[in-house]
């Protein structure tokens, strides 16, 4: 192993919440954040990478959150990458839709560090414990 | 900044607690993410004083809501939320363009007190 062994996808329009979460996220050890602000930038990252995890806003310009994880879901060997919605919403469709896409858990703003630095943590735990991956 | 607002509102604009909680003595980080705020606040208020209509106001005070809070811009995100609330409610644009206009005041308070945090930061 590596000194960094998972990448942490980011996925929120807002340069300073970007800011905030590549903090929270470097100070876990063996993760390293990769950060967009541009949905489709981070669907075509996802063509080569599975990160350990992804926090995905709900609210974007061109596409929501929702449809970027089904999108997410719909590359080959992505469909089951854990996922964290940050949304202020308590409408209950949209969270019942997240959870059917597979979303495991909702986070509001301003973002709980600790939480967020135990999930990114488990995350990271959960894929080590993987079997590796065979190439063909 | 050109005109800080100090209207009277003893209550400062950036949330210290949020900060150390965040950043902790990582005081570089902390400075650039403030200009990154600085740049992103400075947007979402330019996408509220130029909306035509209320769904374009709200989409904006809701983005603005969420950023300033996640860096303890509580001022701005107090005023963005007055705007959400309003918009919600049922009123029209033109009833909260006193709302955005004090968006605006606290968006320079903020800056403000952004200089002075990075000012501080730049004393040996």
């Amino acid at each position: 192993l590596t000194d960094t062994t998972g990448v942490v996808l980011v996925v929120d329009d807002n340069a300073a919440n970007i800011a905030v979460y590549q903090k929270i996220i470097g100070e876990v050890r063996g993760v390293v954040s990769k950060c967009f602000t541009d949905s489709n930038e981070a669907l075509a990252f996802l063509l080569n990478e599975r990160p350990i995890l992804a926090i995905v806003d709900y609210r974007m310009p061109d596409i929501d959150g929702l449809s970027f994880i089904t999108r997410m879901r719909s590359i080959t060997g992505r469909s089951s990458i854990p996922v964290i919605m940050l949304t202020g919403s308590d409408d209950e469709k949209i969270r019942a839709r997240a959870l059917v896409l597979g979303v495991h858990d909702f986070m509001k703003k301003p973002i709980d560090k600790r939480r967020l630095q135990a999930f990114i943590t488990h995350a990271l735990r959960t894929r080590l414990a993987e079997p590796p991956e065979i190439s063909p | 900044v050109t005109n800080p607002p100090f209207d009277g509102d003893p209550l400062p604009a950036i949330d210290l607690e949020r900060l150390r909680d965040l950043f902790g003595n990582d005081k570089e980080s902390m400075t650039n993410t403030l200009k990154l705020a600085i740049v992103a606040f400075s947007a979402l208020c330019d996408e509220l004083g130029m909306s035509v209509s209320e769904k374009s106001a709200l989409a904006a005070a809701h983005s603005l809501k969420g950023s300033a809070i996640n860096v303890g811009a509580v001022q701005i995100y107090d005023a963005a939320l007055a705007i959400e609330a309003s918009l919600e409610a049922g009123e029209s644009l033109d009833s909260v363009r006193g709302l955005i206009g004090r968006v605006n005041a606290t968006l320079d308070r903020f800056k403000h007190e952004a200089q002075l945090l990075d000012s501080l930061r730049s004393q040996p």
